[in-house]
């Protein structure tokens, strides 16, 4: 019986979802579970056949990757593989589909476990993408919850990180790989302190914090979302005291930002690609360096725009490339 | 003596020594700062010795310290001990073979690498949402593709990546003598011994019961 309960969970679940696709009306979802069940297979586009494939037969973590792969194509969703993948290792706890053991691919699905993945189905069926489906996704070494409206993390950050990692050691003039773990601890009584503007889910900024580990950051964001996304990131991964968020808006606010943050080492961007040329906002105190993620065609006209406002005292110095061989980072400094 | 010889003299001494758990209780054997401080005295020394040495020399000094640590409690006097400790006097060279956490694995050098990403790299610029995150790594000169897709991060599958092509640079240049080889027949080793010292068990197990077997016959005799 109570394996029935679940089935009429999914069965209404498959209804609902297909009564929003085709306009169906909204009482079905009161019906009982057989002529639910009938009325769903009434539905004579494949989709709805697929669906209910889904929730009637005995599925393993296996073919229920390539049934949704099958579906996500039909649908002319991107990525289908990848995106069945996810999900599917998403509900059987894995991160990716190879850290899900053989024996448990091949293991049928319970009702539980159908009936999320039917829910993350539906999702990305609206082209949602995949990391807001599953509502996580992986920066470097964090799992980080992700939640719309707030951005989701791109790789070319990773290598912003890396970046990062790699101008301050050469200023610490640290052997890296060597002395690593010291020089993690290294800030021990002065205490790195950063300053990220638009955090978003505070991918950049957690990632720091949870390297150098005696650091501080303060986080800034306009949207109101993303400074509670990245605050609840930092309690999951245990940062949080070290963490100062903010929500204003860096252009309007500049004053307050300023008389909050007082002096910092290093600022770090990676800011929606909308490119503000009234920068001067921004008063903070730079000791060291600024740290930019930018859209490839923005390196020659921040330099341009460095040298039109030279009281700033900013000099322009380097670009870095990201994996793909375009221009990504900028790398400015007080001179 | 041999290679394998001396291989075999030393870790028998090790086994022998322990077995008799002089030092009850204290995991000297886990003690994590010992095998540091060997480690960075070691390092000190093999810089001018050849690198494969390294590894050799510091699971020597390994198996000599807990040797000495088990003969300051009861083998002061030993013989066996004492010959033990002498050895170390007549050579350096003791090949044993590369514990875990000291692997001797070749540098990778980034010229002579070819990294491929897929990603998407339409208009959109950062609104694109891809997950795909697989890289591909080869090796120019050996012709070593290595592909990793083993997290969701794009940054450590390149860390790992580069550390799957070390492993496969270190089997295609040093073949036999490869880390990974070794490490193979070390845990072959281990099992053969284990076996070994189950026998062994059985057998004095057996001696024993004999043993008491003929005592208890002897004492009825005398009745």
């Amino acid at each position: 019986m109570r394996s029935r309960h679940g089935w009429s969970n999914v069965f209404s679940g498959c209804c609902v979802c297909l009564a929003s696709r085709l306009r169906a009306q909204s009482h079905l979802r009161s019906r009982s579970e057989h002529t639910a069940f009938h009325a769903a297979a009434s539905f004579s586009t494949a989709l709805s056949r697929k669906l209910c494939r889904l929730v009637h037969e005995t599925m393993t973590g296996a073919n229920c990757v390539t049934h949704l792969q099958k579906m996500f194509e039909q649908e002319g969703i991107s990525e289908p593989q990848h995106s069945s993948e996810h999900i599917v290792s998403h509900v059987l706890g894995g991160k990716t589909i190879h850290s899900i053991a053989e024996e448990a691919l091949s293991r049928p699905l319970t009702a539980e476990q159908k009936q999320k993945i039917w829910d993350l189905c539906s999702r990305r069926l609206q082209n949602m993408p995949v990391q807001y489906v599953i509502e996580e996704w992986d920066f470097r070494d964090l799992t980080l919850k992700m939640k719309p409206p707030v951005f989701i993390p791109r790789p070319e950050t990773e290598e912003l990180i890396c970046l990062v990692l790699s101008e301050l050691a050469k200023e610490e003039d640290v052997s890296f790989s060597v002395e690593k773990a010291r020089w993690q601890n290294f800030h021990q009584a002065a205490g790195l302190q950063f300053l990220e503007i638009g955090c978003g889910s505070g991918a950049i900024t957690l990632s720091l914090l949870r390297f150098f580990k005696q650091s501080r950051a303060v986080a800034v964001d306009k949207s109101p979302e993303a400074v509670n996304l990245t605050r609840e990131n930092a309690e999951r991964l245990g940062v949080q005291h070290r963490l100062q968020e903010l929500q204003l808006n860096i252009i309007s606010d500049s004053q307050k930002l300023a008389r909050v943050c007082g002096s910092m080492d290093i600022i770090v961007s990676n800011p929606p690609y909308v490119f503000h040329e009234d920068m001067s906002g921004l008063m903070p105190e730079i000791l060291s360096k600024v740290f930019l993620e930018v859209d490839p065609r923005h390196p020659e006209m921040i330099q341009n725009w460095l040298q039109e406002y030279s009281s700033l005292r900013l000099t322009y110095r380097a670009t870095h490339q990201d994996i793909c061989g375009k221009s990504r980072f900028c790398v400015l400094q007080r001179s | 003596m041999s290679a394998s010889i001396w291989q075999r003299v030393c870790r028998n001494k090790a086994r022998d020594l322990s077995d008799n758990k002089i030092l009850e209780g204290r995991a000297y054997l886990q003690d994590s700062t010992c095998h540091r401080n060997l480690f960075k005295k070691t390092a000190i020394i093999t810089q001018v010795l050849h690198p494969m040495t390294c590894s050799i020399l510091y699971n020597f000094l390994l198996s000599l310290t807990r040797a000495r640590a088990l003969s300051v409690r009861q083998w002061n006097s030993s013989n066996s001990a004492k010959r033990f400790l002498d050895i170390k006097h007549t050579s350096l060279l003791m090949p044993i073979a590369g514990k875990k956490g000291f692997l001797d694995l070749p540098v990778v050098v980034e010229d002579e690498l070819d990294e491929q990403f897929v990603r998407g790299s339409g208009p959109g610029g950062q609104a694109t949402n891809k997950t795909s995150n697989c890289v591909v790594l080869k090796h120019v000169p050996s012709g070593i593709v290595v592909k990793c897709h083993q997290t969701r991060s794009v940054d450590q599958n390149r860390k790992i990546a580069r550390t799957i092509l070390q492993e496969k640079l270190d089997v295609h240049y040093k073949g036999v003598n490869s880390e990974i080889v070794k490490q193979k027949q070390e845990q072959q080793w281990k099992k053969q011994e284990k076996k070994r010292k189950a026998k062994d068990n059985l057998e004095r197990k057996r001696q024993f019961k004999d043993l008491l077997k003929e005592s208890s016959d002897a004492t009825e005799l005398k009745k």
